[in-house]
Order: C-alpha cells, then structure tokens, then sequence
C-alpha cells in the first residue's frame, strides 16, 4: 500500500477546499497504540490494501484481531462521515479522532501552510522561487505542487516515499477533468465531486502509485 | 531522537556529500529569536533589509515547526497551533526544499537553531549542522568572553565555519 497519510487541496486563497485522510493506513498505523500489536514496520504485509492477503501467517495472534480493528475503525468512519454529511459538512471527512485533525484544525494547517509558502518566496537568494516543494520531517514527508493558477496540491507521506510528484500531477490532471469541468462546480468552493473522489482513492492504491512513476 | 553523539567535535568533518554545489547563506539564532551569526557567501537578491529579514526567517521557521509538531500523523497526542514548542518536542522539520534553494535546519536542546541555505540538489546535511553546532560548542560557548545572547564575534568561529562550509559545497 502506498505509504500516504493523507492529501490536501488549497485554493489561491489559501482556503482548503479538499481533506482526504487515508484512514486504513492511519487504523493500521495507530492500531499498536490502542491494542498491542506489533508495530507495522516489523510486518510488512500488513500494510496492504487487500484484506484478503494481508494477515501475516507467521504472526502467532488470532487472525481475527486486525481484522477487526479494521473494520471497526471504518465502521465508525461511515457512521462519523455519514453525520458529517447530515450535518452539512460534507467533503472534510474527519471527526477529531487520535491521530487525525478535526475541520477546524485541517482549515488551520491549510492556510498556515499557504501563508510559510508565500514566506518561503520571499527568502530565496535567487530569483525565480516558486515555494516549498518537499519539506522533510522527522516522521513524515509533505509533497507540494503548485499550479499556475495557485492551487496547491500538497500530501503528507512516510519519509522516503518515491513517486509523490508524478501522484501529485495525477490528482491535478483528475482535478482539472472532474471538478473544473463539472459544470456544477463553483470555483474556488470545496470540492464535492464523487468522481473525483472514487478516481484519487484508486490512484493512492500502492500498485497506481508504482505505475506513475514509470 | 539522540541528539549527542559525543561532547567535543568529531575528530574529521563529515565527507562531504555533493560537489559543485555552492552554499548561499547561514543562519544562527538563539532562542529568544536573536541572531547570533549571519554569514552570506553567494546571494544575488536581496528582497528584505537584514533585520527584518532574520525575523521574516525565525518566523518562517517557528511557524514549520508548530505546523509539522500539529501534522504529525503517529502522535496521537498534539498540542494546538500557535503554541511555542519546546525544542525537541513533537516531530520538527530538518529541511525543506524549494526550486531555487534548500534548507537544513537544526535545533539543538538549549534552543539554537542552525539554518544553512544550500544549492537544491544538496543532500542530507544534518551531520554537518551538528558539526558546525560542534564549532559553535568550542569557540563560541567555551570562550569566557562572550556573553550569550549577543551576535557572535569570533575570528576563529568565522573562520572555521567558512573553511567548513567551503569545504562541503
């Protein structure tokens, strides 16, 4: 499974207009936080998408429990985005669990992160900055690309993920075929097209990911 | 994150790890925000006056810090924007990237932050950041003359640090 935490649409603003969180990821990354598991690195086949395949066999614990996990985060996913969506909040799917952000916090770091853009112009020692395109954490990795109208596509990733700037060209080339064409689409507004959505859940998926990198 | 190694300075420098890259600039800062050292050795634009542009930069990067600690997808536990950190708390950055330039940044426990703007395609530069923080230790800290808090003046620091930093472009 591709190792992306979750992705970010900003509009020229610097509102957000776009919060996905890749929460299987997240479930099985946190998932020795609340129950003791082994830590995901140890088990590399956990990290896969499939839930057919991916219990480890060499692993002594009942099969059940990582299964179950799953399926109850994403439970509670369906039940905390179905009120979401009751309550009219529509594209920003994140209910302040551990190890998301609530809305409120996601809009923060949005338009923070616009604004450190802009800064990080400012400082070049040579003409013709465009802003931060890779900014290196100790835990994870952010991938930013700007067009040129200034929509900024920026997603968080684990350190050392390969193939992010060619994902992230996708998602603007997906962008620009389903949510600018859409003719309902207001501009600038948050984006709440299912295709979009159904195209960038299948291109986060580790085997697209390994293709846009040829 | 161990952050010391040993407590004098490595013995040989880090090798360096690319060459032909010129190094644009350095940064030293305390942790009250004054800068202590600002040394420029290849910077064609000038965009800011000195003074605003050192807080434009400790700005720039108390609010990466605050950002990265809040985005830190495997802490649970997060304080909230805008809160001051204290160093070595929550996930810190050590570089960033642009088209134009890169950069390294280091902050040590007692709060001083080393920043080197490089060439892009410079590689990983934080052993050489806890080597110069290694000269900083020895000819700045250890000198009884000098006063923390106020830009350094040191010959042999300068001098040092420039052949270094020479050295690793």
């Amino acid at each position: 499974m591709a190792a992306i935490y979750s992705l970010y649409i900003i509009n020229k603003s610097g509102g957000l207009i776009f919060y996905k969180v890749n929460h299987l990821f997240l479930a099985l990354h946190l998932a020795p936080v609340f129950y003791d598991l082994p830590s995901v690195e140890e088990n590399d086949d956990l990290i896969d998408a499939n839930f057919a395949g991916f219990i480890d066999s060499r692993r002594d614990r009942p099969k059940i429990e990582a299964l179950e996990i799953i399926s109850w985060t994403l439970i509670f996913d369906l039940i905390c985005s179905v009120v979401c969506v009751l309550v009219g909040f529509g594209k920003t799917q994140d209910c302040g669990t551990k190890g998301r952000m609530d809305t409120n916090d996601s809009l923060r770091v949005a338009s923070l992160w616009h604004s450190m853009h802009a800064i990080s112009q400012q400082l070049s020692p040579v003409n013709g900055c465009s802003g931060i395109e890779l900014l290196q954490a100790d835990t994870f990795d952010l991938h930013c690309f700007q067009s040129l109208p200034g929509t900024k596509f920026f997603v968080v990733c684990e350190p050392g993920t390969p193939h992010m700037e060619s994902l992230l060209r996708y998602v603007y080339e997906l962008y620009t075929d389903y949510v600018l064409k859409n003719p309902f689409y207001e501009i600038e507004m948050p984006i709440r097209c299912e295709l979009f959505d159904i195209n960038l859940t299948q291109a986060v998926q580790s085997d697209r990911v390994a293709l846009l990198g040829r | 994150m161990q952050f010391f190694g040993g407590s004098e300075i490595s013995p040989s420098p880090p090798v360096p790890t690319a060459s032909g890259n010129n190094a644009h600039m350095m940064y030293v800062f305390n942790r009250n925000g004054v800068c202590l050292l600002y040394k420029e050795w290849n910077r064609p634009l000038h965009t800011l006056n000195p003074q605003q542009d050192h807080k434009l930069m400790f700005g720039l990067l108390f609010s990466l810090k605050s950002l990265t600690a809040k985005m830190d997808p495997t802490n649970a536990d997060k304080g909230n924007l805008g809160v001051p950190q204290l160093p070595g708390q929550g996930c810190s950055f050590h570089s960033f990237r642009t088209n134009t330039y890169k950069l390294s940044f280091m902050e040590t426990p007692s709060g001083i932050k080393i920043i080197l703007v490089t060439h892009p395609k410079t590689g990983d530069l934080r052993e050489s950041l806890k080597y110069i923080y290694g000269l900083y230790v020895e000819y700045v800290v250890k000198n009884p003359i000098y006063s923390p808090g106020s830009p350094i003046k040191s010959e042999l620091f300068n001098t040092a640090v420039d052949q270094y930093v020479r050295s690793i472009s």
